[in-house]
Formats: C-alpha cells, sequence, structure tokens
C-alpha cells in the first residue's frame, strides 16, 4: 500500500514536471502545432464542462454547442455594438448561457425530460438558436460577424500570437479542473451521481432531483458559454452554420465518451488523441471533404462497442491487472 | 393572409405531413421492436435517393430504381441488426443513441466522399407538370411522392395489424421472453423488422427523389422532423404518429409562410417543445404496437 502510493505520487511528480515542461515549450513551438494544442485545450475544457451535466449527473446533452453558440454571440455582439471588452463580455456570456441553460433545464426537467428525450429537446434548442441568428440583420444574419483586430492588447483579448490564446485556455482549464474535482467532492457531486446511477433511488432518499439537475445545467451552461467567448476571440468570425451547429455538439460528446465519461482527464484523452488526429487528416486529406468526421463516426462506434467506460478507463483497468500480476 | 395563401399552404403542408408520416413510421418500427433509437434512419433514405441518381444518370427511369433500393435496404437492415444493433441490444440507452450517432455520421460522410457535397436534381416524367385546383397550384412530383407515402403507411400498417408476421413482431415488441417461449424466433423477427424498417425508404426513395435536391445532408432534413414526430404522437402509437406527422407537416408549411425571414422552420420546433411541456406522453400517449 505504502509502495503504491509513493509510486503514484512519483507519477505525480512526473506529470507536474512534463506539465511545466509542455507550457514553457509553447514558447518555441511553430504556430501550426500551438493552434492543435489551443484545439486540444478549447475542446478538453468544453468536454468537461459537458461532462459535468452529461457524464456526472447523468443527463446527456446533445446540445452544447448551444451554449459555445450563446456565448460567441453574446460577447461578440457586446464588442461590435456597444463597445464593450471581452473580458466582461466574458462573464455576460457565462449568464446568458446560464439563463438559457436554465430555462431549457425548467422546460425537462419540471416534467420529468430525461434520457432521450432530454437529448432531443437539447438538438431542438440548438436548431432553433440557428434559424434565429439567421433570421436577423442584427446577428450578423447568414453572412456571421467579423472582430475586427484592434493591436496586441490584453484589454481587447487580443494577442499578435498564438501562445498567448493558449495559456489564456490553459489556465482556462486548470481553472475547470479544480472545480470539477471539487464537485467529485462535494455532497452535490455525490447527489449528482446518485441521480445518474438511480434516480427514482435517489428521489425516494430525500434528494430534490429536480434542484441538483437544475445545477449540474447551469454550472455547466455557465462555463461553456464563457468558452464560447474564447472561441471567438480566438477564430475572430463567427456565424450560424458554425457556431449553432449539432456537429460541434457531437464532438464536445465525442472527446469525454471518448476518453472516459464521468472521469477528471476523460475528456482531455479523448481531446488529446483526437483533435491532433482530425487535424492531420484535415490537412493531409484536405481535398476530401468530410474524412475526419467520417473517422471519428468510425472510432465513436468502436469505442463504444468495445469500451463503453472509454479509453481512459480501459487503459486504467489494464494497468491495474499488470499490477496485480494478470 | 388571404384564403388563396391559406389554402395553397394548408395543402402543401398536408402533403409534406404525408411524406413526413412515412419515414417516421419505419423509425417508430425500428424504435417499437427493437428499442433502437435508429439516428442514421434518414441516412438510409440518402442511400436510396443516392441509388435513384446513380439509375437517373444511366438514362433509365429513375422510378424504376425501386427494383435496387428496396431489396438494398432490406438487405442492409438484416446485416446492421445482426452485426451492429442486436449485440448493443442490452446496453444503455445513450450508448446506443450514440452508436446510432456515429453510423449516421459514418454514412453522410461516405456519401460526401463519394458523391461530393454537391447538390443533385433527379428529373422524373413528372418534373415540371402540376395540377391546378381552382387557384392552388399542386406540383405533380409531390403528388406522387405523397401518394407512395400514404401507400406504403397503410401497407404498413396492415401488415402489423393483420399479417402474421405483424402479429409475431407485436408480439416480440410487447414481450420478447413470452414470445420465444411460444416458439417466435425473437432474433430473426429484429432482423426482419429492422430490414423492413429500412425498406419502407427504400420504396419511397425513387418517388421522394425528383422532389427534393439528393445532398448528403438529405437525411439530417428528415430525422430532426421524423423525431419530432415519433414524440408529439406518442413512442410507439402509429395512429397518433399518422396524426402528428400532418400537425408537423402544417405547422412547417404555416411557418414558412407565417415567420419572418428564414425562422419557419422554428415553428415545427416549437410545438413539439410545446407538446413535451404540457404532455410529455405525446399527445396520444405512448401505447406500445
Amino acid at each position: 500500500m505504502i509502495e503504491q502510493t509513493k509510486q503514484n505520487n512519483l507519477i505525480k511528480t512526473l506529470l507536474y514536471i512534463l506539465t511545466i515542461i509542455l507550457v514553457l515549450a509553447v514558447l518555441k513551438l511553430p504556430s501550426n502545432i500551438v493552434h492543435v494544442l489551443i484545439l486540444v485545450f478549447f475542446y478538453a475544457y468544453v468536454s468537461t464542462a459537458w461532462d459535468i451535466l452529461g457524464g456526472y449527473a447523468g443527463q446527456m446533452s446533445f446540445g452544447h454547442s448551444l451554449f459555445i453558440g450563446v456565448g460567441a454571440y453574446t460577447s461578440t455582439l457586446l464588442l461590435l455594438r456597444l463597445g464593450i471588452t471581452p473580458w466582461i463580455g466574458l462573464f455576460v456570456s457565462g449568464l446568458i448561457a446560464l439563463v438559457i441553460g436554465a430555462f431549457m433545464g425548467f422546460l425537462c426537467f419540471r416534467s420529468n425530460i430525461t434520457g432521450f428525450y432530454f437529448a432531443l429537446v437539447t438538438i431542438v434548442f440548438v436548431e432553433i438558436s440557428r434559424y434565429l441568428s439567421l433570421g436577423f440583420e442584427w446577428t450578423g444574419a447568414a453572412k456571421g460577424l467579423y472582430i475586427p483586430y484592434k493591436g496586441n492588447n490584453i484589454s481587447n483579448l487580443q494577442f499578435d500570437s498564438k501562445y498567448m490564446y493558449f495559456y489564456v485556455i490553459f489556465a482556462m482549464y486548470i481553472g475547470i479542473l479544480i472545480l470539477y474535482k471539487a464537485i467529485m467532492k462535494s455532497k452535490s457531486g455525490f447527489y449528482f451521481l446518485a441521480i445518474r446511477e438511480n434516480e427514482e433511488a435517489a428521489e425516494s432518499i430525500g434528494i430534490n432531483t429536480y434542484k441538483y439537475k437544475m445545477l449540474a445545467t447551469i454550472i455547466s451552461s455557465f462555463l461553456v458559454g464563457v468558452a464560447g467567448s474564447f472561441w471567438a476571440q480566438y477564430i475572430t468570425f463567427i456565424d450560424p452554420y458554425t457556431m449553432f451547429d449539432f456537429m460541434l455538439s457531437v464532438q464536445i460528446i465525442f472527446f469525454a465518451v471518448a476518453g472516459g465519461r464521468g472521469t477528471l482527464f476523460g475528456p482531455l484523452v479523448g481531446a488529446a488523441l483526437f483533435v491532433p488526429l482530425s487535424e492531420g487528416l484535415r490537412t493531409m486529406m484536405g481535398r476530401i471533404a468530410g474524412i475526419n468526421i467520417l473517422v471519428y463516426g468510425i472510432i465513436l462506434i468502436l469505442i463504444l462497442r468495445f469500451m463503453p467506460d472509454g479509453i481512459f478507463v480501459w487503459v486504467k483497468d489494464r494497468l491495474k491487472n499488470l499490477s496485480h500480476g494478470r | 393572409m388571404n384564403l388563396t395563401l391559406f389554402g395553397q399552404t394548408l395543402v402543401s403542408g398536408l402533403l409534406q405531413g404525408g411524406i413526413y408520416a412515412q419515414i417516421a413510421m419505419g423509425l417508430m418500427l425500428g424504435l417499437g421492436v427493437l428499442g433502437i433509437i435508429n439516428f442514421a434512419h434518414g441516412e438510409f433514405l440518402m442511400i436510396a435517393m443516392y441509388v435513384t441518381l446513380i439509375v437517373f444518370r444511366l438514362d433509365i427511369n429513375p422510378y424504376l430504381a425501386i427494383f435496387i433500393s428496396f431489396p438494398l435496404l432490406y438487405f442492409l437492415g438484416v446485416i446492421l441488426a445482426k452485426y451492429l444493433i442486436i449485440p448493443i441490444l442490452d446496453r444503455e440507452t445513450m450508448a446506443q443513441f450514440l452508436i446510432m450517432i456515429g453510423l449516421s455520421l459514418v454514412l453522410m460522410n461516405l456519401a460526401m466522399i463519394i458523391f461530393s457535397p454537391n447538390f443533385y436534381t433527379v428529373k422524373a416524367a413528372l418534373t415540371g407538370k402540376t395540377l391546378k385546383i381552382g387557384e392552388i397550384i399542386i406540383g405533380a412530383n409531390r403528388l406522387l411522392g405523397f401518394a407512395i407515402s400514404i401507400l406504403v403507411t397503410g401497407a404498413l400498417l396492415w401488415m402489423m395489424q393483420k399479417t402474421e408476421l405483424g402479429r409475431n413482431i407485436r408480439a416480440v415488441s410487447q414481450n420478447r421472453y413470452a414470445a420465444s417461449l411460444v416458439g417466435v424466433n425473437v432474433k430473426a423477427i429484429y432482423q426482419i423488422a429492422f430490414g423492413i424498417s429500412l425498406a419502407t425508404l427504400g420504396i419511397s426513395g425513387p418517388f421522394l427523389t425528383p422532389i427534393y435536391y439528393v445532398s448528403p445532408n438529405i437525411g439530417s432534413f428528415f430525422i430532426l422532423f421524423a423525431f419530432a414526430i415519433v414524440i408529439v404522437g406518442g413512442m410507439g402509437n402509429f395512429k397518433g404518429a399518422l396524426v402528428a406527422s400532418f400537425l408537423i407537416g402544417l405547422a412547417d408549411a404555416f411557418g414558412a409562410v407565417l415567420l419572418p425571414g428564414s425562422t419557419g422552420p422554428i415553428l415545427p420546433f416549437i410545438f413539439l417543445i410545446l407538446t413535451l411541456l404540457f404532455k410529455p406522453k405525446g399527445l396520444f400517449g405512448g401505447s406500445g404496437i
């Protein structure tokens, strides 16, 4: 036992050192690799936020691109129409995403809509939002919105080099890890798990399941809304088709499910394995449109068929068996 | 809104509803019997439409594609049931749902890689012909697509209610254990039922192709409406779904006319959300098959 704790501590220290080296190395990496790293941590962040609701509390949303879109549009419209800095926009985005998430949760959980029905409502919310953002000139309609470059300035949340964006999203990811861990250890976290495992039983021991499902929803939607603002600042162009996109929702779920639903590092494992794969396929076989999504589809089927708990858990189980000499 | 526009919208909503009905029925067969939420259902219609496109490009009457698409989709259904779906039947619903989303992505993007993301049109004998009733104009292609859809829906309902096979399918969907006790081959029924579920699309596909554009995204255009119908009508309730199809078709048609700009398609979705809010079990209640 003591031996194992020592071993764990050693692994942890090594991981910390590796992380620090990675974070410093970003300064020297070419910008296309930094771009992939930004994507990895962006998706890891969003998937972790999704996982609080979908993995931990067991309410699988298939419409989390809704909150990315809402966040992106909120901060961008605040910036373009009212000249408000994205740093404030970031929080307003989170709050508006939270309100919309709360509305969605209220609609569903009040009349006990869960499982597949909940999934469908979340998909429908994204569809409605896309048609609404397409329908009005004020939101840029089909043309979308451009964020003009106003120079390398931290108060605009705009930088002339990619690595600053990396540090912002990396910090956000560390933040969400700490939050996720805190939730796992809190009373609410236990209630989330109880609801996921058996909602009726949770109800019968006096857990207010409505309240805790709502709590998971608003935490998750707030966090993703904030990420939406970051995303808009980074790619500087948003339109209804890329923001309120079903495929984007599926990718968010994919990384969490592939890596390991309801685990701390599952979403990062999923994103770290498959974002570079997807980007690589896109650059190498860019002429074949759709090849990266095709590969996602195949991997999704295979993982769910053969590693239902995700890669992270699968590898952990194999390692455990090894150390037990089996 | 004047009377002519109202009549025109009403008619096109009903026609659209009839087409949706047939797609939702096939979806519900898979759902009712195997309990599988086939998110890739629309992509199988897409396959039938691409078969029609190929036949059309070979200078053959596109309607004749039915002789390929019907057996092909039945066969695909049986194979998929055997190797992909039956092995995952005891898994949790959401895992199944995700696998079917994966299948949908694979089929859609295969089509994109093979046929390019472009939109293609297929011209049939009736293309350009219209029928005029008073002031109301109906496209002949659309009317034929509607008629075939209603025929397929009717045949499916008849098969479920009146035939030996239909009785076996209903028996399996109600209690698979009891059905196997009285000598029904449950696995075979699963395969046949899923085969039929897809084969309905193989029948209607060639007749729907001239109405719509053929593109890799055509499946996702239909699937959300089909799910909305299944839920509004009540899970597993065939007659409820039939009524819901026309309601969703009408909401679709009136949304396009009444709502500003391109926001029309949100009307059927709002209708769905309102249904879930006030009648979570659907307007007519879920009832099994």
